[in-house]
């Protein structure tokens, strides 16, 4: 299973290898964030905002001084660490209460869920917080006050985190009737309050992005990191099986109906679900096989489906994973660009290249993916909308002074995610305004400085 | 097996491949869809999931076992297994009709008569006679299923009905319209307190279980895509609109055969008297079809054609429980008689209307006016030149022609069908050459596709606005015209 865990692991990034770049977005929040995990104000982020400590870079920042390897380096050691700790942190504690069959088919469906390959390759903060809650879990089902201190620790996480966790402990506490946990919950509390008092009240979104579908995320078949069709039907057969002792298990439900919910604040939580929706469906594996059946076939047919399922489910994503953006071309346009660029200029593009634009370019994005107590996300949202969408050019232009643009930045899934011709919004002001002069042409790639 | 169903079957295949031999070419649209798929897999090994042509360039979902199936026995015996699969498929109906109504009535007279009348359902001749039809397929493993499913007991039975579970799903949707049946067997065997056996149950749980799983993997990018109205297949709003229209109530009973639909209704309400599994099985498929059916959710002439099947296999127990009434009363000696009177019934009723309909759907061929235009446009025009045709003459342009065209009758993944529909209407339609510009130009269409045909879809003589400045006329024929774009 180790193997197995290591391998999962460490293939997307050995097939990265040769431009030794990460996947995705957030990973190069962390990045950037790390190489400077004390400070203030984020000059980059949303063309400046405030920063929102993050242990997870601090911990980035601190391996690669100690280890002297690049923060890069660093990121993705540490990732596989924590990646196959988790997984042996869920084998032990699932033993605790389980059998070791069902323990290890429990940590196989989790490894083998999108969303274990998405969190551990793309040096997100849930890969480091969901270890320390398993780390601290191990300790509390071994009554080991050593729980305490690592609780200590989840307020320095994020106002999210803390929430879960409070959750987590909160609904642990009442099924085990062990309340002493409970005792942390003030010091929390506490926590919220200084959050909400430094950052004030997050803003309610009131757009919608793909990160925030909670059913197109929960389902990886979908395209998203989510969990696997056939595990989530396994998980089906599982649930029946626990609703045999009916209100009984009514904390895991509720668990699950928590984390749902707090899906719609952030996709990555799918992680924490991924635990709990992985032992069920080894409970509904198990249902499968012990149910008297009349037919051996049709059970053996059944339980074989949906384990080659799952696999299959795996590998599709596993193909289509390792091969995401960025890629060596994008990288090339930043390093272009950087070169172009004053300190206070600021890029314009969708919100999910503005990460890239930050680390790559190291300037002022327009709009990024850390949506979380960012100066008027809906605002900025809802223009940079129209500012995609519109032909006229005086709307362009108020939009370009108000926030200061000074560059776009285009690649081709953007251009065909967005529009559907040629001349459509935005690109027939490039195309015709003397406004507007493409500087920069390759591998599909635009960028556009504005006059 | 008796003998007799080996001459019905034998009487039906000829029926069908003199029809399907008249012609070199098809009559439903359809065929032509399949027949680039077919050749698609032979030369790529692939069916055209990414297909060029069709809408200007698109990406297809659909189920493609049927179209491997073709194109395997294709390699071996040649183009010939265009005529001759389907019609073997549809001929071999009659086997698994007299095995169904065998197990119903136990009655040879009645299964004869039933199986007899299932072959020469009006609508299902005129419809699928010249025809590479998926229903072809799709219709033989739905008979297969019910028929393994009433003898699931038996091991062999089991293995069929789970091979067939796996296979349906990835041949043609009517596979979702057989677990829905499923699932209304299952309720209504509640309500009626029936007992399903517990090896039934487990079979139905994998045959549900298998066909949603395929179904969502096949379907996963429309399901993102249209969300709910996946069920109507994103079928145009107008076409949906004018689903029941032009159905003459009259007609309807006719091509479904007066046989079937009158026994059938015989055979049916002795049945619900009679609370018998099997019949509440086959009770439970005919509700859903109906359903489906007025609720538009099930193609029109597939939908009739399996009701007009199901009501023939039903009709077995409306002969079984007459002749059983004949026996009772004075006219018993004359049961032979009786028996035969209704061969004659069946022969004026059943078999003469379909010779009709087989005959008249001979005009629903491509004729050769039609055919040499479609020619002149693969031969004359430039290789990425996209052709604007009606969406039922959308296959013909892109098998014939070999060009792109705009609208066909595969809608599924197609964004802003509607707007798209209503734009190839409004070119054919309007009087305004203005509009008409705006929209070939939307779609980079290059020439204008104008038949016979077309005229009848969309009820016009002529193309209003065309004029030499924009239009230039640069194929003529009584019954099929083309025009260049040149504005």
């Amino acid at each position: 299973m180790l193997i197995i865990s290591f391998l999962i692991l460490i293939l997307p990034f050995l097939f990265r290898l040769s431009h030794n770049l990460l996947i995705g977005g957030e990973s190069y929040y962390f990045l950037r964030v790390a190489e400077d995990p004390f400070m203030k104000f984020d000059e980059l982020s949303y063309s400046g905002r405030t920063y929102l400590f993050s242990f997870w870079a601090l911990t980035i920042s601190s391996f690669s001084k100690l280890s002297n390897l690049s923060i890069i380096n660093s990121a993705k050691v540490l990732s596989v660490i924590l990646g196959l700790a988790s997984s042996i942190l869920f084998y032990f504690i699932l033993r605790k209460f389980m059998n070791s069959i069902t323990s290890l088919l429990s940590v196989l469906i989790f490894i083998l869920s999108p969303s274990f390959l998405y969190l551990f390759n793309t040096i997100s903060d849930f890969s480091f917080v969901s270890f320390f809650i398993l780390l601290t879990l191990f300790f509390m089902i071994r009554n080991n006050n050593l729980a305490f201190l690592l609780l200590l620790f989840i307020p320095f996480f994020g106002l999210l985190h803390l929430i879960i966790v409070s959750f987590l402990l909160f609904v642990y506490s009442f099924s085990r009737k062990d309340f002493k946990w409970l005792l942390v919950l003030p010091i929390f509390f506490i926590a919220m309050i200084i959050y909400l008092f430094s950052y004030g009240l997050p803003e309610l979104f009131t757009f919608n992005v793909i990160e925030n579908k909670v059913f197109l995320n929960l389902i990886s078949d979908f395209g998203s990191s989510g969990l696997s069709l056939f595990t989530l039907i396994l998980s089906i057969f599982g649930l029946s099986l626990l609703w045999e002792q009916k209100y009984k298990n009514i904390s895991i439900y509720l668990l699950i109906l928590f984390l749902l919910v707090m899906m719609n604040f952030s996709i990555n939580v799918i992680l924490y679900l991924s635990f709990f929706i992985s032992l069920i469906a080894a409970l509904g594996a198990m249902k499968i096989l012990t149910t008297d059946w009349k037919t051996k076939k049709i059970r053996n047919a059944i339980f074989y489906i949906l384990l080659i399922g799952i696999l299959f489910s795996f590998l599709t994503f596993f193909n289509n994973f390792y091969d995401q953006n960025p890629n060596q071309a994008i990288m090339e346009s930043f390093d272009f660009l950087d070169d172009e660029l004053n300190d206070d200029d600021v890029i314009f593009s969708h919100y999910s290249r503005g990460h890239w634009i930050s680390y790559f370019s190291e300037s002022k994005n327009f709009m990024d993916s850390n949506f979380a107590f960012a100066p008027d996300a809906n605002k900025r949202f809802i223009d940079a909308e129209e500012f995609f969408y519109t032909r006229e050019l005086e709307k362009a232009e108020g939009m370009i002074e108000e926030y200061s643009l000074d560059y776009i930045w285009l690649d081709k899934d953007l251009k065909d995610e967005l529009w559907d011709e040629d001349e459509e919004g935005l690109q027939f002001l490039l195309e015709y305004s003397n406004k507007f002069k493409k500087i920069y042409s390759q591998n599909d790639i635009e960028i556009w400085r504005i006059e | 097996m008796n003998k007799k169903v080996y001459v019905i079957f034998l009487f039906v295949l000829l029926f069908r491949l003199f029809f399907a031999f008249q012609d070199a070419e098809f009559s439903n649209e359809d065929a032509y869809l399949t027949l680039r798929n077919v050749e698609n897999i032979e030369e790529t090994g692939k069916p055209l999931f990414e297909d060029n042509l069709s809408y200007g360039g698109r990406i297809a979902v659909f189920l493609p076992l049927y179209y491997y199936f073709l194109a395997s026995i294709n390699v071996i015996i040649g183009n010939v297994s265009f005529k001759l699969i389907p019609a073997l498929l549809f001929s071999s109906l009659v086997f698994l009709v007299y095995l169904i109504t065998k197990e119903l009535t136990k009655d040879e007279d009645s299964a004869l008569l039933a199986t007899l009348t299932s072959a020469f359902i009006p609508v299902l001749i005129s419809n699928t006679t010249n025809n590479i039809s998926i229903f072809s397929a799709a219709l033989f493993i739905i008979l297969l299923m019910i028929l393994s499913l009433m003898k699931i007991e038996n091991k062999k039975s089991l293995s069929l009905f789970m091979g067939l579970s796996l296979l349906f799903p990835l041949v043609h949707n009517m596979a979702f319209l057989f677990i829905i049946s499923l699932i209304v067997y299952f309720i209504l065997s509640i309500a009626e307190s029936n007992k399903i056996s517990k090896i039934k149950k487990e079979a139905i749980l994998f045959s549900i279980f298998v066909t949603l799983i395929i179904g969502f993997l096949f379907f996963k990018d429309a399901i993102l895509l249209h969300g709910f109205n996946i069920i109507f297949q994103n079928t145009p709003l107008k076409i949906l609109s004018s689903y029941f229209k032009g159905i003459n109530i009259v007609e309807l009973i006719i091509s479904l055969g007066i046989i079937p639909l009158l026994f059938g209704i015989l055979g049916l309400s002795y049945a619900i008297r009679k609370k018998n599994d099997n019949m509440l099985f086959l009770t439970s498929i005919l509700a859903t079809t109906s359903l489906l059916l007025i609720f538009k959710l099930i193609n029109f002439s597939l939908a009739i054609i399996f009701l007009g099947i199901l009501l023939a296999i039903i009709s077995s127990i409306g002969f079984e429980k007459s002749f059983k009434y004949v026996k009772l009363t004075k006219f018993s000696d004359y049961l032979k008689y009786i028996k035969f009177s209704f061969l004659i019934l069946i022969f004026l009723l059943l078999i003469i209307p379909s010779y009709i309909g087989a005959n008249d759907s001979k005009n629903k061929v491509l004729n050769n006016e039609e055919l040499n235009a479609l020619f002149w446009l693969r031969d004359e025009t430039e290789e990425d030149s996209t052709i604007l045709s009606s969406h039922e003459e959308g296959h013909f342009i892109t098998n014939i022609a070999k060009r792109k065209n705009v609208i066909d009758d595969n809608f599924l993944l197609i964004e802003n069908i509607d707007q798209r529909y209503n734009d190839v209407e409004r070119i054919y339609t309007t009087e305004s050459q203005v509009k008409a510009l705006q929209a070939l130009n939307k779609y980079n269409v290059r020439y204008v596709y104008f038949s016979d045909r077309t005229k009848q879809i969309y009820n016009v003589d002529e193309i209003a606005y065309v004029d030499d400045n924009c239009f230039k006329e640069v194929y003529h024929t009584e019954e099929a015209r083309i025009y260049k774009v040149r504005c």
